[in-house]
């Protein structure tokens, strides 16, 4: 990290190289393709290079940092993306390999699925189940990283899924069926 | 009722992670299974979608890239990065600084102190420091018989005060007639004299000194030819009296 700090480039690909999985999979859920979601993603490295001078070893860890940026780069996002593209109209997932093509197209629909649902919730609620489910951070992780107590946190969860439960409708029961 | 549920889900989530099963986890909150059951469904099929969100081995490549050359193109400025200085070196150096500015301070105020006021042994402490360093002693030494002789004239009406000063001065006079060769004695003439000028204007009598602690080396033989302080009329000063073997050191004109 000091050596990042102290303009040393090839420290901070390794950066990248560690957290990058990770902060993809958190703007994954919460935009409308997987385009976009690589575009945010690079961005909030080349960001994250500017930036780097206010990031304060010891404060928090520089992953809930690089989280901050990304929430936010994804908020910048859908503000300047004036005009919205429907999720059925998105460029469906580029396919790389030709075994397993039903189960793949499956995967995909039901991604596609999840990501519309998650999208109609609010934003801390995205936040929430993203972080815990996706990015797998503790409810104690996740009330630190938003700044607010794990019983807020909780509730946040609760009430999170139950809005996504209802906009999956009877196909919440699907995963367990596999 | 709602936080309730916020905790039984919580628990129900954590227990699946240690492996226990759906089946299971309804069975211990039968009155919430139903709502239970499509909360766990939900948040299953996003851990199930989690490794969707992978990005393509393309994509982080061709991402690195980019990075790579923002960073060729935007380089950090280099800067040598602050030794990280631990907490107990902070306070420590703080303390110092502090320590510092009050001994500057209190150095500083101690100068204008007087005879048995608080910061007046800090004052001679000083003066010793200052004695000990310069390179001009004969200089400073001069400089602390006119400070001893202001500080009688200002504690006038403060007879102990006025001896302390006094002492000191005498002290400070045997120190120069004493301690520098004859090159520097012309000098240290001048200068007296203005001094007992000065004592003698305001009719201060100077005390009797007694040297404990005589250096046999420099002890002579008393000369006869002094001026005794014990005549009532003679008001000249400064006179030092050494017993019984000391020189007392004559302060001569030299303008004569």
């Amino acid at each position: 990290m000091r050596r990042s700090q102290a303009g040393d480039a090839d420290a901070f690909a390794s950066l990248y190289d560690a957290y990058v999985e990770r902060i993809h999979r958190y703007i994954y859920f919460r935009v409308a393709d997987d385009e976009q979601a690589e575009d945010i993603t690079s961005h909030v490295f080349l960001k994250a290079w500017e930036k780097l001078d206010s990031y304060q070893a010891g404060s928090s860890a520089f992953i809930a940092w690089l989280y901050r940026i990304a929430h936010n780069a994804v908020i910048d996002d859908y503000r300047t993306r004036k005009v919205t593209v429907p999720l059925e109209d998105t460029r469906p997932t580029e396919i790389h390999h030709q075994d397993g093509i039903d189960e793949k197209l499956d995967l995909q629909f039901e991604s596609q699925q999840l990501r519309k649902a998650l999208q109609g919730l609010t934003e801390e609620q995205q936040q929430v189940l993203i972080l815990k489910f996706i990015n797998e951070l503790s409810t104690e992780e996740i009330a630190q990283q938003l700044g607010k107590q794990q019983g807020a946190i909780r509730a946040l969860q609760m009430r999170a899924l139950q809005n996504l439960a209802r906009s999956l409708g009877p196909n919440a029961e699907k995963a367990n069926e596999r | 009722m709602s936080a309730d549920l916020a905790s039984i889900l919580e628990d129900s989530l954590e227990r699946l992670a240690q492996g226990e099963t759906l089946q299971a986890c309804l069975a211990r909150y039968p009155e919430q299974a139903t709502e239970l059951e499509r909360l766990l469904s939900a948040a299953t099929r996003l851990e199930s979608a989690a490794h969707e969100a992978r990005p393509s081995t393309a994509f982080k490549a061709r991402a690195r890239v980019q990075l790579r050359a923002h960073m060729a193109v935007h380089p950090r400025r280099r800067h040598r990065a602050l030794p990280r200085v631990s907490p107990i070196f902070r306070l420590a150096l703080g303390l110092t600084t502090l320590l510092l500015a009050f001994t500057i301070t209190g150095t500083a105020l101690a100068q204008s102190a007087l005879p048995e006021e608080m910061l007046y042994s800090w004052k001679l402490t000083s003066e010793h420091v200052w004695r000990s360093i310069s390179p001009d002693q004969v200089g400073v030494d001069l400089a602390l018989v006119e400070r001893r002789v202001d500080e009688a004239l200002a504690v006038s009406d403060n007879s102990p005060a006025q001896e302390v000063a006094l002492q000191g001065y005498q002290k400070v006079v045997t120190d120069l007639t004493k301690s520098y060769d004859s090159s520097a004695q012309e000098r240290i003439q001048i200068s007296l004299k203005v001094q007992q000028e000065k004592l003698k204007n305001a009719g201060v009598k100077l005390p009797v000194v007694v040297d404990q602690n005589p250096d046999p080396a420099s002890v002579s033989p008393i000369k006869p030819n002094l001026t005794p302080i014990s005549n009532p009329g003679d008001r000249t000063p400064p006179v030092i009296i050494v017993k019984p073997t000391l020189e007392i050191p004559a302060l001569e004109d030299p303008l004569h």
